[in-house]
């Protein structure tokens, strides 16, 4: 289950098993103490307004969807995504680097597996890309300042 | 900074009320701080800068979740829990992305300004 304070507008979330995304988040602090409020805004559906404290599960993120949105598979154990260009002659680096474990590889070790969203600025390393959820690489994105619309 | 940078429980400055508020509700161009009594337009607040003071109230010793030190344009900071993979590091100018980074690691851990 998801909390509310794990939360970022427009972040994508399950509820009762269909993708939304998130519209408001509220934290009720000051009335119940432990009430948390998330609005959310369905694919298929204008709005749902929502009132009551919700249960939210996290999307799991899959290959699939690391596809349609532009990250692409260099074939190998790793997914890789790099876009490098230079500004004002700086280089700009940013990426989103994906190695799953691939125990059949004998180069292979623990430390190669893990989920990277890097900006020249920023590095974040979100863990195992089993354990990663979309809407924290939606976060992580925003974080690195990668203004990225994910689909799904 | 703009709703869609925040998070619940984030520090912003209200710039009516010239204050520190939490975040307590975010909507699309609207925030709601725990010193205010309504929702305001996004564009009411401000982000909060990282200061050496506030890095060293929260973080006396690197082995809280994090290490810093002074960089141009802000401050060079690493979140981060002992054998756990997940971290965080990089250029942090401002106090709310140190929040977010912290909670992506998982360390609960309320900054107090």
């Amino acid at each position: 289950m998801i909390s509310a304070k794990e939360l970022q507008l427009g972040d994508w979330v399950l509820y009762h098993g269909k993708p939304a995304r998130v519209r408001n988040i509220h934290d009720n602090v000051l009335i119940d103490g432990d009430d948390e409020m998330v609005d959310l805004v369905f694919p298929d559906r204008i709005t749902m307004p929502q009132v009551d404290p919700i249960h939210l599960d996290p999307i799991p993120l899959t290959g699939e969807i690391l596809l349609k949105n532009g990250f692409k598979h260099d074939g190998m154990c790793s997914w890789d995504w790099e876009d490098i260009r230079y500004c004002n002659s700086h280089r700009i680096q940013q990426y989103i680097r994906v190695t799953p474990p691939d125990p059949d590889n004998e180069w292979w070790s623990k430390e190669d597996s893990g989920f990277i969203v890097c900006t020249n600025w920023r590095e974040i390393n979100l863990g195992n890309l089993q354990d990663v959820s979309l809407h924290r690489l939606q976060n992580a994105l925003r974080d690195c300042n990668i203004d990225k619309e994910i689909e799904l | 900074m703009t709703s869609k940078d925040l998070m619940i429980g984030d520090w912003v400055y209200d710039t009516i009320l010239q204050g520190y508020t939490k975040v307590e509700i975010l909507t699309l161009t609207g925030i709601r701080g725990s010193i205010n009594d309504a929702i305001w337009h996004e564009k009411t607040f401000e982000p909060i800068p990282l200061t050496p003071e506030i890095l060293e109230k929260n973080f006396p010793e690197p082995t809280d979740g994090l290490t810093w030190f002074p960089e141009e344009g802000g401050f060079n900071c690493h979140t981060y829990v002992p054998k756990c993979e997940i971290n965080a590091f990089g250029l942090f100018k401002y106090v709310h992305q140190l929040q977010h980074a912290l909670r992506l690691c998982g360390i609960e851990k309320e900054i107090k300004l």
